[in-house]
């Protein structure tokens, strides 16, 4: 069976950047080979994204101003000035400022969810 | 306050990918430590950049810290002091004897000069986290380092925009901000631009 292609956006989140530097250490010292480390990280978009769906149901809302904002090749790159993320249970987060990456919903396969 | 389902989310995934790239080391010939190394490594950046993969016990941390819930491992590196500046003006009072300085002493002859130099880099680093992101904006978004940046990666089911209001639909989001990850399913967001 082909595998499907999954995003691979994800690795650079914290556990993407976690994993890519763990894999460049054991490249760097001889441990594994880069193609080796590439399986790794195609396992890994397919992990989190299966993960990501499975486990997590909430829903969060995100106020701001928006700053700028970019379409390009079906990917949304937003800043947005003074966020604030209202997460379940009433909690708010904010922040001077966030980067926002989005990519087009349907899983880069043939067909969508 | 904390999202609670980070943590075995972040377990999850790696037990997954762990057990999933096992047959791959095997072709490659690859001996068992390396994936125990690998895992290791790999758990250990996580907690580091503000979120361990093992579910936290049960504290009532949300009670204690409605805004800063106390993480077990951190590296929040300190702002280290880029100038090693020693108070030049007040030893003048002194009849700017140098001998008295208890404090770490750089001589104050030399002090000037190396100063402009790193007085520019300080500026161009202290800038590079806030303003000369604002100039190259989507581009320059750097990693500085420890995942300092707040960012969110994430799908969109819907962006839309009447004049100068947006709405979007996201979907599947992993947020990393004030050092702390969150994830969603579903977000919803209303700017202005």
């Amino acid at each position: 069976m082909a595998s499907s292609q999954y995003y691979e956006f994800y690795r650079g989140s914290s556990i993407g950047m976690a994993l890519t530097d763990s894999l460049d250490e054991l490249i760097t010292n001889g441990s594994i080979t880069p193609q080796l480390a590439m399986k790794v990280l195609m396992q890994f978009d397919k992990s989190l994204a299966d993960n990501l769906v499975k486990l997590v149901k909430t829903k969060t809302t995100l106020k701001g101003h928006l700053h700028t904002y970019r379409l390009c090749d079906d990917v949304w790159t937003f800043i947005v000035k003074n966020p604030s993320f209202k997460m379940e249970g009433n909690d708010v987060v904010t922040a001077p400022k966030v980067k926002i990456i989005a990519c087009k919903n349907g899983d880069a396969d043939t067909g969508k969810k | 306050m904390s999202n609670k389902i980070v943590p075995s989310a972040y377990r999850a995934i790696i037990d997954d990918v762990m057990l999933n790239i096992r047959s791959e080391f095997e072709e490659f010939g690859v001996e068992e430590h390396v994936l125990a190394e690998l895992q290791s490594k790999w758990e250990a950046k996580v907690v580091a950049s503000g979120y361990p993969p093992n579910p936290p016990p049960p504290h009532p941390q949300h009670l204690h810290h409605p805004h800063q819930p106390q993480h077990p491992a951190l590296a929040q590196p300190p702002p280290a002091p880029r100038i090693p500046q020693v108070d030049g003006p007040a030893s003048s009072s002194d009849g700017g004897s140098s001998s008295r300085s208890p404090s770490p002493p750089p001589p104050s002859q030399s002090q000037p000069a190396p100063r402009p130099a790193a007085d520019t880099e300080e500026i161009g680093s202290d800038l590079d986290d806030d303003d000369s992101d604002e100039d190259d904006d989507v581009d320059g978004a750097g990693n500085s380092g420890e995942g300092a940046q707040d960012i969110v990666f994430c799908t969109y089911d819907k962006v839309q925009r009447v004049k100068n209001k947006w709405k979007c639909v996201l979907k599947d989001g992993m947020i990393h901000i004030n050092g702390r990850d969150y994830l969603f399913a579903k977000c919803g967001g209303e700017f202005e631009w």
